[in-house]
């Protein structure tokens, strides 16, 4: 009888072991979820800049009217695209064509001064910021998933909710330049040069 | 402090100096302990204490008494000595951190309202080493040290628990309206709830889980009732909310009222952590008055 308790007692505690181990999963799954969003709202405050900055910088040369015209669709390609993956190969090129125009810009002094620009070049490096910020919150979220995805108990549990490991969110090193730009003084030749290289 | 004649070696000149370069609370500890050892205080207090003890052994015929009274003399004054070097030590010390930084050191006094959960806990409370004046970014500050008592009877026994912070008190009138309460605060354990650590009452405040589960870790944030969530997303925004998970002091907050208190579970005594908590209440200081702007231009 003895060891017919001690069996149940330990299937129980097996039991509610299992629970607050899935449980754990589905509180980390939901924070990436959260987070995820957290990243999608500040690329999409990004996103509702790139008009502004289409309506300062007007392009002279062909070569800047194709630089505008990319950044056009990379901003609609941008704003169309699903899935981390997707998100994440279009944001690349969007800040890319982000940071072309910017050299754009550089070659006009007057433009660069103007009142605006500033306003648009500050709100910019704002919102860069806290995507880096965002991007930062949703990859150690990932980063904790992970490991609890893999590690014990989690791979025991794992099945029961279909969880299966996460990628990051990378955007590369004309990302990490951009944002670089943005936080960097406006008087500063050497990052100027940085950026638009 | 025994002021000794110009060019006597029973005040300490040099103490002076190593007071005012000093970058913590021990920094000028030996230089008050020569001082005080030199000084007419101590010398007396030896003599005439161990006088007493002779005489008094002679009188009761006590061999003990004429022996042992002036070694325990030289010790009591020695510990006398030295807890009083101690305390002008940190004084020195807060006191050099204050003028370095453009800050009034006014002691025990000008102790702030108890308007947040936290300056009014305990059964009593008390303020040490406070510095009033600006922020880097010039916002009116108060910093020191804080502390609160909670005596508890179980049957007849009363016990007495010490709390000690040091805390950055600003006042941020302007977010009034925008948050009537935030309260971030450490996250405790069932042991912490248990021991009585909490002082912020839950009764018409709810807690919010934000996206960071580094920052869930750290932190509980609650909030008002009267919260608006929105508001309240907005002013945590993932350079703030990176900020305070990944910062090296674990800064807390609460802002009630209009006062914003930015605390550590710690008594810090030294420029490196005073400086930190410093700047940690610049940056949270700043993304409340930032949000308070941006609402003020939206409206």
């Amino acid at each position: 009888m003895v060891l017919v308790y001690i069996a149940v007692g330990a299937g129980v505690a097996l039991l509610l072991w299992s629970a607050l181990a899935f449980n754990a999963l589905v509180t980390a799954h939901n924070r990436v979820n959260e987070s995820w969003s957290g990243v999608n709202v500040q690329l999409q405050r990004r996103h509702d800049l790139v008009p502004n900055l289409l309506l300062i910088v007007r392009g002279n040369s062909e070569h800047e009217r194709a630089a505008l015209r990319t950044l056009t669709e990379a901003q609609e390609i941008a704003a169309g695209s699903s899935g981390r993956r997707g998100r994440q190969a279009a944001e690349y090129d969007l800040a890319e064509a982000i940071a072309d125009v910017r050299a754009v810009v550089e070659q006009y002094p007057e433009l660069r001064a103007s009142e605006a620009f500033r306003r648009l070049q500050s709100q910019l490096a704002e919102v860069e910021g806290e995507i880096q910020y965002s991007r930062r919150i949703y990859n150690s979220n990932v980063m904790l998933f992970n490991a609890r995805v893999a590690g014990f108990p989690g791979l025991l549990v794992r099945r029961l909710g279909g969880f299966r490991k996460m990628g990051y969110f990378e955007l590369g090193a004309v990302w990490r330049s951009a944002a670089a730009s943005a936080h960097a003084p406006a008087d500063s030749e050497q990052q100027r040069k940085t950026a638009a290289a | 402090m025994t002021g000794g004649p110009p060019g006597s070696t029973w005040a300490g000149a040099a103490s002076a100096t190593e007071a005012r370069n000093a970058r913590n609370a021990n920094s000028a500890r030996p230089a008050r302990l020569r001082e005080l050892l030199r000084g007419r205080g101590a010398a007396y207090a030896v003599v005439i204490g161990a006088v007493a003890t002779i005489v008094a052994g002679a009188a009761f015929h006590s061999l003990v008494l004429l022996a042992g009274g002036p070694l325990v003399v030289i010790v009591l004054v020695a510990v006398f000595v030295f807890a009083a070097a101690d305390r002008r030590a940190a004084e020195d010390f807060f006191r050099a951190y204050a003028a370095g930084r453009g800050l009034a050191y006014v002691g025990e006094a000008g102790a702030p309202l108890p308007l947040t959960p936290l300056l009014g806990a305990g059964d009593k409370r008390h303020f040490e080493h406070w510095m009033q004046g600006p922020l880097p970014t010039g916002t009116e500050s108060c910093l020191g040290h804080y502390t609160f008592e909670v005596q508890r009877k179980h049957g007849r026994n009363r016990k007495r628990e010490i709390h000690r912070f040091t805390i950055c008190v600003v006042d941020l009138e302007a977010g009034l309206r925008l948050f009537p309460g935030v309260f971030l605060t450490r996250r405790r354990g069932i042991l912490g709830m248990l021991g009585g650590e909490q002082w912020l009452s839950h009764a018409a405040r709810h807690e919010v889980e934000l996206e960071s589960e580094k920052l869930c870790d750290r932190y509980e944030l609650w909030v008002d009732d009267a919260q608006d969530e929105l508001r309240l997303r907005q002013l945590f925004v993932p350079s703030f909310v990176v900020l305070l998970a990944e910062h090296p002091l674990a800064p807390c907050f609460e802002y009630r009222a209009g006062s914003l208190v930015v605390y550590v579970e710690h008594r810090f005594e030294d420029e490196g952590h005073l400086d930190w908590l410093r700047e940690a209440t610049t940056a949270i200081a700043e993304r409340f008055e930032a949000e308070v702007k941006q609402a003020a231009q939206a409206a």
